[in-house]
Formats: C-alpha cells, sequence, structure tokens
C-alpha cells in the first residue's frame, strides 16, 4: 500500500532582491522540481544530498508544512515530522513543563502525556535537570527532552530531518535504535542524514538530490556511492575548513572551561559568591555538553570525509586498473595525480584525527596512515615531494614508537625509522635529519637497551652513509682540482667539511648513547666499556702526528670469566677506506681468559698515517668464530695533523730514496 | 480526535501565553486589571466631574466600555505579531496554525474575565442590584469573542507581509474608541447618522451588554440576531482569509 506518493512536485520561491528597483524585484528560485516519488508502507527512504539541495523543502512538503507550487502530495497516516527539534519550546519554563507544551504541539492529550511522563524521562536521561528551567539547558539536552517526547507518540509515518545528528554519541545510539525499532515495527520513514552509515543500515531505498531535482533514486549504496563522488568533486578543497572550525571551536572551549575553573578556585567560598559558584559551575556542566557534542560531530564529519574519500580512492583506482590495461598514458597522468589528491587528502585527515581519538582508535588510524605513505611514496619515487612525505613518515614512525611498550614492535619499528632515514639520506637530503628529534627521544623516556641499540644502529647508519658521500664528495673535488677548478673544488670543500661537521656531531651522539648503553647492558659476557687513544707518554688525545706513538686502549669489563677471548681493530680513513685490521688473534698474542675489568693497548710506535680524519672499530669476540661480545663500530675517531714531514696521500710509509746519475 | 487535539493545544497556548505575560512582573495578574481601573479612574474624572456628563451609574457604565473595548484593542494589537513571534514552529512543524490566534484571543479573553469580576464588585459597592436578564451575558462574551477573533483571524494573516498595518492599526483603533459609545451616550449622536453609527458592532455589543447588566432592559430579539448576524459574519470571513493564506505562513516568514 502506497502511503506516501508524491507526483510533479515543484516548489519555487520568490527571491527578494536587494536592488530597489520595482520591476523584476522578485525572482523565481526552484527549491524543488518535478520530484515523483512514492513509499509503501513500512519502507524507509533515505534522502542525501549537499546543503541547499532542497532537502528539508522536501521534507516540509511531505509533512505539509508548505504547499507545493505545483503537482500533488498524498500521505496517508498519521505523520510525524521532525524537521528541526527544539522549536516551540519555551525556554522560560522547566522540562517538565515543556514535555506537555511540546507534546500538545505534536498532538498529543495531556492526559496521555501525564501516563508516560516517566517513560518520557526515563528515555531522556534528564531526571536531574527536569524541572529545571529550559534555558539553562544545553542544545543536546533540549533534543534529548524534545526527541523522547516525540517518539512516545504513535505515528505511522517519520520524517527525520538530520534531528539526531545533535546530542551527544549515547543519546545518538539511543535514538538511533529508537529508529531502527520504528522501523522494524513497520513505520514508514523519510529519513535525511549526513551519515551513510545510518543510511545504509535504515533505509530500503534512496533518493539523491542536487538542486531540487532527483539525481538518482535506488539502492542506498549505489545512491550513496555516487553522491559520494559528486561530493567530492565539488567539496575537495574546502574538506579541511569544517574540520578545522570545530576543533578551533573545542580547543576554544576548553580554554574557556579552564578559566572558569580558575576563577572559580580564585573566588572565595562565601555567602555573597554562593550564586556566583553555582552560575559557573553550571557553565562548567554545559561547555562539558557542548565540548562532548562538538566531538561527537567532528568524528561523525571525520567519519564522513574519510568515508567520501575511500569511496573516489576506489573509483579512481579501477578507472587506473582500467586506463592501464589500455595503456592511455595522458588518463593515467590524470588519475594518477587525483589518486594522489586523495591520497593527500585522506592523511591530512587522518593526521588531525591522530589528535582527537581514543588511544585505542589511535594505533589503527596510525597503521592506515602508514600504509597510505607508503602508497604515496611509491607514486613519488624520484619527485621532490618525496622526501616530504618521508619525513612524515618518520614523525608518525616516531610518534608510534613513543606509545608502543612491546618490546618486539618497538624493535620492528625502530627498524623501520632506520630504513626510512637512509631514505632519506639517499635523497640527499641528510640536513633534514635533525639530531635533535633523537636527543629528545632520548631525554624524554629512559631507553632500554633494545631501543638505545636500534638508535645506534640508525646513528651508525647515518654515520656510514655520510662515509660515502664525503668519499664521493672528495672524489669530485679531487678531478676538480685536477682540472683546475678552484671554485667548483671550493665549493665541494665547504659541502664536505659540512659533512664532517654533521658526522661529528653524530658520532658524539652515538658515543653518548654507547655510554648510556654499556651501564645498562647485562645480556652479554665481555662489554667495551670504553676506547681511549694515547699518545706520547699515554696521555689521552685524539690527535696524533705522522711517525708518532700511537696507542688504543680498550677498557673491557668481562661479568664473567671468559676463555681465550680475541680484542680486534679496525681503523678506517674517512671515506670508509679500511685500512688495517689487526687482531689479537692474528698477532699471535694469547689471552688465556679475562674476568672482571681490564685494559688492552694496541700500539704503534710510529703511526705511519698523514693528516686525516681516522675511525675505528673495536670488537671483542670469541676466538673460534666472529660473532662478537661486544662490538663498536666505528665509533670513535682520531685526527692526524699536519707534520713538518711534507707528503702527499694518507700513509707515511718509511722508505729512502736512491739515485743513480749517469 | 482531530478537533479534540486542536482544542487540547489551545488550552496548551493559552496557559502559556498568560502565564508568560505575567512572569517576569512581580504583581503579576494584576496588572490587568489595574490598566482598566486607572483608566475608569481618568475618564471618569475627566467626563463625570470636568464635562459633567450626565449618565446614571456613570461609573459602571463607564467601565463595561473599556474593558469590552480593551480587549478588542489588547487581542487585535498582540494578534497583528503572532505568526511573526511564533514562525519558529510554523516553519518547521506541522501543525493547525490558526490555535495560535485563538489561544492568543483566549488569553487576553482570561483578562476580560478577571475584569469583570472587577465590575461586579463595582455593582456591589454602587448598589446597582442585577436582574435576571442579566443571565444572558455569556450570550454576549461569546459574540464579543469571536468578533475579536474574526479580525485578529484578518490582522494576524495580513501583517507579515505588510507590515505598515500596525500603524493604520492603531490609528484605527484611536478612531475606533471615539466612533463607540465608551464614554458618552449613543442617544448623543444626531439620528440622521445614528442608524449608519449603529453598524459598529462594538457599539452594538457594548450597548446591549450595558443594557442588560446596568439598565435591566430586556433586549429586541431583532437587535440581538443583527448583532449576531455581523459578529458571524466577520468571525468566518476573517476564518476563511486565515485558511486560505495559512499554506504560505512557512515560507513568508
Amino acid at each position: 500500500m502506497e502511503v506516501i506518493t508524491l507526483k510533479n512536485i515543484t516548489k519555487s520561491f520568490k527571491l527578494e532582491h536587494e536592488e530597489i528597483s520595482l520591476k523584476n524585484r522578485f525572482e523565481d528560485f526552484y527549491a524543488l522540481k518535478n520530484i515523483s516519488f512514492n513509499l509503501k508502507k513500512g519502507e524507509a527512504l533515505g534522502i542525501i544530498g549537499e546543503n541547499g539541495s532542497g532537502k528539508t523543502t522536501l521534507l516540509k512538503i511531505i509533512a505539509g508544512i508548505l504547499k507545493p507550487t505545483s503537482g500533488t502530495v498524498d500521505v496517508k497516516g498519521k505523520l510525524m515530522s521532525f524537521i528541526e527539534l527544539g522549536v516551540g519550546l519555551q525556554p522560560e519554563f522547566t522540562g517538565r513543563e515543556n514535555i506537555f507544551l511540546y507534546g500538545a504541539l505534536l498532538g498529543l492529550p495531556r492526559n496521555e502525556i501525564k501516563k508516560k511522563l516517566n517513560s518520557i524521562i526515563e528515555f531522556s536521561g534528564l531526571k536531574k535537570f527536569i524541572d529545571a528551567k529550559l534555558r539553562t539547558y544545553s542544545t543536546g539536552m533540549q533534543m534529548r527532552l524534545v526527541f523522547s517526547t516525540a517518539m512516545m507518540n504513535n505515528p505511522d509515518i517519520l520524517l527525520i530531518d538530520e534531528v539526531i545528528a545533535v546530542g551527544d554519541e549515547s543519546f545518538q545510539k539511543k535514538s538511533f535504535n529508537k529508529i531502527k525499532n520504528l522501523k522494524n515495527n513497520g513505520k514508514t520513514i523519510v529519513f535525511v542524514s549526513h551519515s551513510m552509515e545510518q543510511i545504509k543500515t535504515v533505509c530500503d531505498k534512496a533518493i539523491f538530490l542536487k538542486d531540487g531535482k532527483i539525481k538518482t533514486i535506488g539502492y542506498p549504496d549505489k545512491v550513496i556511492s555516487l553522491y559520494l563522488e559528486s561530493v567530492y568533486k565539488t567539496n575537495k578543497n574546502s574538506i579541511f575548513n569544517n574540520l578545522n572550525k570545530k576543533i578551533r571551536m573545542i580547543s576554544r572551549l576548553k580554554k574557556e572551561q579552564e578559566n572558569i575553573i580558575n576563577s572559580i578556585n580564585k573566588t572565595k567560598k562565601n555567602v555573597f559568591n554562593r550564586f556566583k559558584i553555582k552560575s559557573l559551575k553550571q557553565q562548567i556542566e554545559k561547555n562539558k555538553w557542548k565540548i562532548d557534542e562538538l566531538k561527537f560531530s567532528l568524528s561523525n564529519l571525520f567519519e564522513n570525509y574519510k568515508y567520501v574519500l575511500e569511496i573516489n580512492l576506489d573509483l579512481i583506482q579501477h578507472k587506473l586498473e582500467f586506463a592501464y590495461n589500455k595503456n592511455n598514458e595522458g588518463s593515467i597522468k590524470k588519475l594518477e595525480n587525483q589518486k594522489y589528491e586523495i591520497l593527500e587528502n585522506l592523511k591530512n585527515l587522518l593526521i588531525i584525527k591522530i589528535r582527537f581519538c581514543d588511544k585505542s582508535e589511535k594505533n589503527k588510524i596510525i597503521q592506515t596512515l602508514k600504509m597510505l605513505m607508503h602508497e604515496q611514496l611509491d607514486f613519488l619515487k624520484g619527485t621532490k615531494r618525496e622526501i616530504n612525505v618521508l619525513k612524515e613518515l618518520k614523525e608518525l614512525l616516531e610518534k608510534e614508537l613513543e606509545q608502543t611498550k612491546n618490546q618486539k614492535i618497538k624493535e620492528k619499528l625502530l627498524r623501520e625509522v632506520e630504513d626510512i632515514f637512509i631514505r632519506i639520506f639517499q635523497l640527499g637530503k641528510e640536513s633534514e635529519y635533525n639530531i635533535k628529534n633523537i636527543k629528545k627521544n632520548i631525554k624524554r623516556k629512559k631507553l632500554n637497551d633494545e631501543e638505545l641499540e636500534g638508535i645506534i644502529v640508525v646513528l651508525r647508519k647515518t654515520i656510514l652513509n655520510i662515509n660515502d658521500s664525503i668519499f664521493n664528495l672528495q672524489l669530485k673535488k679531487k678531478n676538480y682540482l685536477i682540472s683546475k677548478n678552484k671554485e667548483k673544488a671550493r665549493e665541494y670543500e665547504k659541502e664536505i667539511s659540512g659533512l664532517k661537521q654533521k658526522r661529528k656531531k653524530l658520532v658524539e651522539e652515538m658515543n653518548k648513547k654507547q655510554k648510556l648503553t654499556k651501564t645498562q647492558r647485562k645480556n652479554s659476557d665481555v662489554k667495551i666499556i670504553s676506547v681511549r687513544f694515547l699518545g706520547l707518554n699515554d696521555n689521552e688525545t685524539n690527535r696524533f702526528r705522522p711517525g708518532s706513538k700511537f696507542t688504543i686502549e680498550i677498557n673491557y669489563n668481562a661479568f664473567k670469566k671468559v676463555n681465550n677471548p680475541v680484542f680486534g681493530i679496525g681503523i678506517f680513513e674517512d671515506d670508509g677506506t679500511h685500512i688495517t685490521g689487526p687482531n689479537t688473534k692474528f698477532h699471535n698474542f694469547k689471552i688465556d681468559f679475562i674476568k672482571g675489568k681490564g685494559k688492552v693497548y694496541y700500539t704503534i710506535d710510529s703511526l705511519p698515517l698523514l693528516e686525516g680524519n681516522y675511525l675505528v672499530t673495536v670488537a671483542i669476540h670469541p676466538y673460534n668464530n666472529f660473532t662478537p661480545y661486544d662490538v663498536h663500530t666505528k665509533l670513535y675517531n682520531f685526527k692526524v695533523i699536519k707534520n713538518h714531514i711534507p707528503d702527499f696521500g694518507t700513509f707515511y710509509i718509511k722508505a729512502h730514496w736512491r739515485i743513480k746519475k749517469g | 480526535m482531530e478537533v479534540k487535539n486542536h482544542l487540547h493545544l489551545i488550552r496548551e497556548f493559552t496557559i502559556d501565553n498568560f502565564k508568560l505575560k505575567y512572569k517576569n512582573s512581580s504583581i503579576g495578574y494584576l496588572w490587568s486589571v489595574l490598566t482598566p481601573l486607572l483608566m475608569l479612574a481618568t475618564l471618569y474624572v475627566v467626563f463625570s466631574i470636568i464635562m459633567k456628563l450626565d449618565v446614571p451609574h456613570y461609573q459602571l457604565f463607564l467601565l463595561i466600555g473599556i474593558i469590552f473595548w480593551n480587549f478588542l484593542s489588547e487581542a487585535t494589537t498582540t494578534s497583528m505579531n503572532l505568526l511573526l513571534a511564533h514562525g519558529n514552529i510554523i516553519k518547521k512543524i506541522s501543525f493547525p496554525n490558526y490555535v495560535i490566534v485563538v489561544s492568543s484571543c483566549l488569553s487576553s479573553f482570561i483578562s476580560l474575565l478577571l475584569n469583570l469580576i472587577i465590575f461586579f464588585l463595582f455593582t456591589l459597592i454602587f448598589k446597582v442590584k442585577l436582574t435576571a436578564i442579566a443571565i444572558i451575558l455569556p450570550f454576549y462574551l461569546i459574540e464579543l469573542f469571536i468578533f475579536v477573533l474574526g479580525i485578529s483571524f484578518f490582522l494576524s494573516a495580513i501583517y507579515p507581509k505588510f507590515r505598515e498595518l500596525s500603524h493604520i492599526w492603531s490609528f484605527l483603533l484611536l478612531i475606533g474608541f471615539w466612533v463607540t459609545p465608551i464614554i458618552y451616550r449613543e442617544t448623543m449622536v444626531p439620528e440622521k447618522y445614528l442608524k449608519y453609527y449603529m453598524l459598529n458592532p462594538m457599539a452594538r455589543l457594548i450597548n446591549e451588554t450595558r443594557d442588560i447588566l446596568i439598565y435591566h432592559y430586556t433586549p429586541e430579539l431583532r437587535q440581538v440576531l443583527i448583532t449576531l448576524i455581523i459578529c458571524i459574519l466577520i468571525f468566518v470571513l476573517g476564518l476563511l482569509f486565515f485558511r486560505k493564506k495559512s499554506p504560505y505562513f512557512a515560507e513568508e516568514l
């Protein structure tokens, strides 16, 4: 049985122009054009469309509030409309009085309301406030009152215009369940909502209104995806404005809340201030409601936008696959750009969301974000934007690192951070890497060994990478020197010294870190506690002259007896060239066992190295294999400074010359 | 069912109107009684002592006129702004709009009834006895009510689109006050104009009420019927006009 039948409904309003000319002062504005549909008993119809598309006008016409300009409306049965809840309430009256007033407006007789009063109040959850004046209520509270009252009426047809998009989450759920119940009880429902979820769950049919015309009518899924596509096209630039507005409002309210609390604390508690404090407290209560409401509508907005973006992403993906198959390069490029844009929007949306979501949700969002970013990175390979995304990803990972407590996950994350950083580095933007970030990470919390080691690994890799690039630059510099392009060479020189500076910092950082781990480490038998460079008379220094005495002192600590340990040293040039790698085994220096603290010395009587920066690796490993008890890879460096012995190259090789003339 | 709901709604609205009217003043309902009394005192001093009008029971004579006229002027004046004031509900809830006008008139009518209590106190003070004919007073009151309601329907439906009406109406009320026998007797009007003069339903209602309450005349059936017809005519026209306009209120406001 058809309960609602609309035939060729057109509604026009006269719009008054601002200009004062008597001719053509009024213009017809068509809010609805040729709308026809019908609805059977027990069916639910969802109306979707952007603001100003005529949804509310359509509802008002069905409700009989507006008269159509042409066409016929036929409605059978008792109809109740929720075009806007809360109108008709009397702010000066109490909640209870307003139940009667609003009930009367909806056509409920007084004695019937009396009978149901308790269940109305119960449903609204406003028992505490029911005898307070309505003007002290928040909008959400008013909605509760009104919705509860209205639901007690027993209509056959319900028209619902986004009314349940107000109030806080728990009440929303309650109201929405009530609507679902009504639908299950065979009520006919016309439902306007911005929540596509709700429409999907409740409605059998949906209409997509655009500019007063029915764009599509049919199964909700189909209509919704068409709608969302169109929404994205028109709104892609303003998505964030709405969100930011709400966010700003929330933070403003929170500030206000703090101010009120402060002023309550400042106010002396005496008879004169009692009212003031009371009203301030009321204000706090109200703000709480408001914040809850805002948060809820914010999360709704998020969900909607997310939904819009995801659906559009799907659509573009399909189109892209099609384009790939056809190998249509022009459209591939266009679509890829679009896809990137959507990914970017989605990403930004989620980044905002992280700031405002629960902890439980956070992890999920972070995972999604990571996926998104990786997807973006695939796109961006070799472009300028790649670095930005990488940085964002790194930040995200660091954030995640901060939150996770599970060791294994932490290790995994550290590895990820490391990879990302190496990628950033490879892009030649190592300067973007901020040591301070790592520092912060360390200061924020006492890191445990695994974390420290993870960071050390990152640092080490970073240093190695810097070494690589220094080497490359030096080569280039040399080439320019040979070709006598001094300017270019100087440029490279500058760059090189910059990198060296950086490396120095990183090494310092790593040393510090290393020291931290050393005191905390327990799971290894032998540890390298420190490494010192000793010069003449065993004074500690890290500056040497070619030909001078050079000693490396390794402080170790064996926590238990270790038989036949091998101490190894590696000396590297700045650019990573391995100069020498002696160890006690190769040199037949046998150590039968070590236990407790001790020192091992490696001395070169006459250092055969020329001016330059050198890195040192120190390791202790068992006699039979190279799996170290402990290793400090290129953690230490020393410098060889200019000598009176002039020479070129790396080595000072003791030799003598001869000449035979004739 | 429908009508019952409407009545229910009218009652709810009327009570609210009346409550709200005096909600924020400390003497509350007293004001609705005090205003006509103050007016009575002024007019009495001017016309009985200074102008020396010779009308028997002039205090009571004046009071009836003032009470009736006050009702008319209060009800019609408030009626003009009614739709605008209730724009929110009209635009958003589907309900019988006429209820607003009826209940507003009714709450003015409650003031009228309160004033009539004062009137009866006065009859005791000035020792004017009521006779059996006074029993038909409710009939006149209903006539008065539907007449005022009819006018209110007109005014409230026109006002949203024609705001100048409020100025015009206050001017008309001023003229009406003087062409209605409130402070003078209709017998003072020259004979040749009297026929037209008595087309004024307010003049008829006030006169006939005075006759039954103060002067104990039994009214002529013919005159009573003419009054009734005029009142019903205005009421019905007003109602029809209002109903014809009401589907467009939601968009006009």
